[in-house]
């Protein structure tokens, strides 16, 4: 007979019944797709006075009082979700719909390549190229936003696992920033700033996540995500 | 040429985080949890992969307003929670016992002994997840995620009498339902 004391292993009791019942990649992918075009609407409490905000905006720009385009920030989609933050010193570029990504380049203007070497075409001599991929991942895509026609400033290379995913990221900058309490590393001669917290994850392993930088030639290079220290070290050393 | 949604990089620079990598990392850690949670309170798979993607959108939202003054598993459980309270407040949900994927398991068991231990351990499953909302809620927050029941007080915003009373009741419930000895712990 069923004992209530079972309950006290109701953890492993629920686990083995709903052993089919995972995060599967597909419904990853769904949700973090809904994530990025999912237009959050306010709460109804603070939704007039908003439409209030906006149409007092729109009206004093349609009047001329403000310097700014008719344009507002568009909708999320999935092809905005990559916000376009301003390197430190730079202006803001304005965002673009995702529907002008098929149409001439305009500033900010984010795009895929297909190839490192493309990307590269765009961003210049500067855009290193990682000699290899990590045990266990594929390089899932690169992309780079544009703030000229086939000219980019910022290259993100995205790579993934099962059950984990890192990025690569080189962008152009004015002014470099520090990295209190990272450490000090050696990536080919120059110094590179890392720090490495572990996760813990619903399995027996716990997961490393780990943030590193460096800098040359004007620009910024950062490999970041779920990987070990040693990982991310030994991918930017590779790097050309 | 493809287009791709490129998670943003705002800059670790001035200490923010990547949000899409950061989605990526919780629902590595967490979604399982997340998923089986919504499952047990609502019973139903569909519902439970629809709380999924709502709680994770919320996250990516309220990303920039989790202070930490908690755990990440506390804060994305207790949303998840509110997650699957809405969905029970806008939908007919028939209380019954499993139905769907889990149900159709039964009888997959082959050897007699394991068979007679595997049912009593569905019939717990089934009566635990079959208990009131405000039972079900402390005992699966106590006996599946391990929190305690200051952690629990937090989660659903009550207080933490409230939650031994419950905890204690909801024992009582599956006590008179199930049988058994006297439930230590807690």
């Amino acid at each position: 007979m069923c004992q209530v004391d079972d309950i006290k292993d109701f953890r492993s009791i629920s686990d083995r019944i709903m052993k089919d019942i995972v995060m599967t990649p597909e419904l990853k992918e769904k949700t973090l797709k809904r994530c990025k075009r999912k237009n959050y609407k306010p709460v109804m409490g603070v939704l007039a006075p908003a439409a209030c905000v906006v149409l007092l905006i729109a009206t004093m720009a349609a009047m001329g009082r403000f310097p700014w385009s008719s344009s507002t920030v568009p909708e999320r989609s999935s092809e905005v979700s990559f916000v376009m933050e301003a390197a430190p010193g730079e202006e803001k570029q304005p965002q673009v719909n995702a529907g002008d990504v098929l149409k001439s380049a305009q500033a900010g203007e984010q795009v895929g390549y297909e190839s490192a070497e493309e990307a590269r075409k765009a961003f210049g001599d500067n855009l290193l190229i990682p000699g290899y991929t990590p045990e266990g991942f594929v390089l899932n895509s690169i992309a780079g936003v544009e703030t000229e026609r086939q000219k980019a400033d910022r290259v993100v290379f995205k790579y993934s696992s099962d059950n984990a995913s890192f990025l690569v990221t080189e962008e152009k900058i004015k002014t470099r920033n520090d990295y209190p309490g990272f450490k000090t590393v050696d990536i080919n001669g120059i110094p590179g700033y890392v720090k490495t917290e572990k996760i813990k994850t619903e399995g027996p392993t716990e997961q490393q996540r780990t943030e590193l930088h460096w800098f040359r030639n004007e620009c910024h290079y950062s490999v970041k995500g779920q990987i070990s220290e040693e990982v991310a070290v030994n991918l930017a050393k590779s790097m050309r | 040429m493809y287009f791709l949604s490129v998670p943003k990089d705002n800059g670790m620079d001035q200490g923010k985080p990547d949000i899409d990598a950061e989605i990526e990392r919780l629902m590595n850690s967490f979604g399982n949890d997340v998923l089986r949670t919504s499952y047990m309170y609502l019973k139903d798979l569909q519902k439970a992969e629809d709380a999924f993607q709502e709680v994770f959108c919320k996250i990516y939202k309220k990303y920039g307003s989790f202070r930490g003054d908690s755990s990440e598993k506390t804060w994305i459980i207790r949303i998840t929670i509110n997650v699957c309270k809405d969905i029970l407040r806008s939908s007919w949900i028939k209380r019954v016992l499993l139905t769907d994927k889990i149900g159709a398991q039964n009888g997959l068991s082959d050897v007699e002994g394991k068979i007679i231990k595997e049912d009593e351990n569905r019939r717990l499953f089934a009566e635990v997840t079959s208990l009131p909302q405000n039972y079900k809620e402390v005992i699966l927050l106590y006996y599946y995620h391990d929190f305690d029941t200051a952690e629990i007080s937090k989660i659903l915003k009550i207080a933490e009498g409230t939650v031994r009373s419950r905890l204690h009741r909801g024992r009582e419930i599956l006590k008179g339902k199930l049988g058994g000895g006297i439930v230590s712990g807690g």
